[in-house]
């Protein structure tokens, strides 16, 4: 049985493995800073610089809109939706957190880029935030419920109010499972490429047209037949890879923060 | 500040389950009252119906009155946020804000109801750990976590918290069972002392800790009120026949 659990552990680590190591090796070497500031080979094609601003761009604007629209519905759901609009709410919530990708850039494409009319930023963080306030409110849920009931009935009991009671009572406990869990959320979306490539696709541009990311530029390097392009979306793997980790590495310190020394509870005593 | 309070064909269902049933309960002012009995006889939820913890609990519905002093505390005057404030409560575990300091604890609320201004906080924080003996354990750490505490003196700070805000009654629902020994004599000694200015009512499953602590006792068997008196004589000379089985361990 162990030997069974180990070696789907490792199948499932394997790709991983590989996919870090062929980045460090073959995208390792075009790593520097003329790789971010060069201009394209082909017109039209930015930088990679561009595509990272391009992707802080996209992703900055989905966690200005979706973290508040997440955590909103995550409060709502857990402590005030007690009707059959609440359980719809955290239904619609799993469905969403589920919804594949590429239906999030259709439906940002139909209703934002049909009506500006060209592929933009806009529409992009439009799909991004569609996938990331799912995830946001589901996280901010779970950290609500795990906050023990003990702790509002004790704010109940003072007479203390409602929102009283879940903003400032029991909101500061859960907080750092929240920030934990928009981070990972975040993780998530950095790299999400379906969405963008119906929405801002590969050509950089301003502020509000079409734009590189970073997600779009790795695809569209990766798919050329040139060996150096090949190379170079490895590169542009590895900066993702890192953003994406260092996202996931933050999110886990503070979850798992240990409590400081003075906070720490004896078991028992006077 | 002490207060009567009285039940009067007080039910609290739970679903379709009669936890409490047709309960008429006298609770003396500044007297402790003990309400005793097996397990899921329907003790808490008795004590939860007197400062409305049951309100907005989905499944929940209490019928009958209840009174605190001579108003019943369901009347379209009474605000339940407010009640809350005039019969608070202790948990059987302690409960601090684990986001909050101690101060914080003890703090937060009279300052939400605007019950106390900036500059006398400190002074009202003081009195009310020196009521439930923790001021000088305390003194030199307001500012630290209240789970920094061992758990006795959580339930000391949640027993100061529920005093700052000026109750008139005080439930407890079996405080100390989640303490150790050291602890629960502590926090009798606390009941004894506060008694003199605050009706308090305990439910707890054991039974030297009612005779040691109140006044009165209820002894409550599958939600009826089987019998209730000086809890001297209800020990000593219980009138109904389950009582006697009762406290002299037959069931239970």
């Amino acid at each position: 049985m162990i030997t069974l659990c180990t070696g789907a552990f490792v199948m499932a680590l394997l790709p991983l493995g590989w996919l870090l190591l062929e980045g460090v090796r073959v995208g390792g070497r075009h790593l520097s800073w003329d790789f971010l500031a060069a201009g394209a080979v082909l017109p039209g094609l930015g930088s990679w610089g561009s595509a990272v601003a391009g992707s802080a761009a996209v992703v900055g604007i989905a966690v200005a809109l979706g973290v508040p629209l997440g955590v909103g519905t995550g409060v709502y759901v857990t402590e005030f939706g007690r009707g059959l609009l609440g359980r719809m709410a955290r239904v619609v919530c799993e469905a969403l957190a589920g919804l594949p990708s590429i239906l999030a850039g259709i439906a940002a494409y139909g209703l934002i880029m049909t009506t500006l009319g060209r592929f933009s930023v806009p529409a992009a963080g439009a799909a991004l935030t569609v996938i990331l306030v799912p995830l946001v409110a589901l996280r901010t849920m779970e950290a609500l419920e795990a906050v023990p009931r003990d702790v509002r009935e004790a704010a109940l009991a003072l007479g203390l109010g409602e929102t009283t009671t879940v903003l400032q009572v029991v909101m500061p406990v859960a907080l750092p499972q929240v920030v934990a869990g928009i981070l990972l959320a975040t993780g998530r979306i950095v790299g999400e490429t379906a969405p963008l490539l119906v929405t801002v696709f590969v050509v950089g541009g301003g502020a509000v047209g079409p734009a590189a990311t970073l997600p779009t530029h790795i695809y569209a390097h990766a798919v050329s037949p040139l060996p150096s392009w090949e190379g170079e979306a490895w590169a542009g793997a590895l900066l993702l890879m890192a953003a994406v980790s260092t996202l996931h590495a933050v999110s886990a310190l503070i979850r798992t923060r240990r409590p400081s020394p003075r906070s720490h509870r004896l078991p028992t005593g006077v | 500040m002490a207060e009567t309070m009285r039940t009067r064909a007080l039910r609290v269902f739970f679903g379709d389950t009669e936890a409490v049933k047709a309960v008429d309960l006298e609770i003396h002012s500044a007297a402790v009252t003990a309400i005793i009995g097996p397990s899921g006889c329907g003790k808490s939820a008795l004590l939860r119906a007197l400062n409305r913890m049951h309100d907005g609990v989905r499944g929940v519905r209490v019928v009958g009155r209840i009174y605190l002093g001579d108003r019943e505390i369901h009347d379209g005057g009474m605000d339940p946020v407010l009640l809350r404030t005039q019969v608070g409560m202790v948990f059987q575990r302690p409960n601090p804000f684990p986001a909050m300091s101690i101060r914080q604890n003890v703090t937060f609320a009279p300052r939400r109801h605007g019950m106390v201004r900036k500059g006398e906080e400190s002074n009202l924080l003081e009195q009310v750990l020196r009521k439930t003996a923790l001021w000088d354990e305390v003194k030199d750490r307001l500012h630290h976590p209240a789970a920094s505490l061992s758990s006795g003196q959580q339930q000391r700070l949640c027993m100061a918290r529920a005093l700052a805000v000026g109750p008139q009654v005080l439930l407890m629902d079996e405080p100390t069972a989640a303490l150790d020994p050291t602890a629960t004599q502590r926090i009798e000694a606390l009941i004894y002392e506060l008694k003199r200015d605050i009706t308090i009512v305990i439910v707890t499953h054991n039974m030297q800790q009612a005779a040691r602590v109140s006044d009165r006792t209820a002894f409550l068997d599958d939600g009826r009120l089987v019998e209730s008196g000086e809890t001297e004589r209800l020990f000593t000379n219980p009138a109904e026949e389950r009582t006697e089985a009762y406290i002299t361990g037959r069931f239970g």
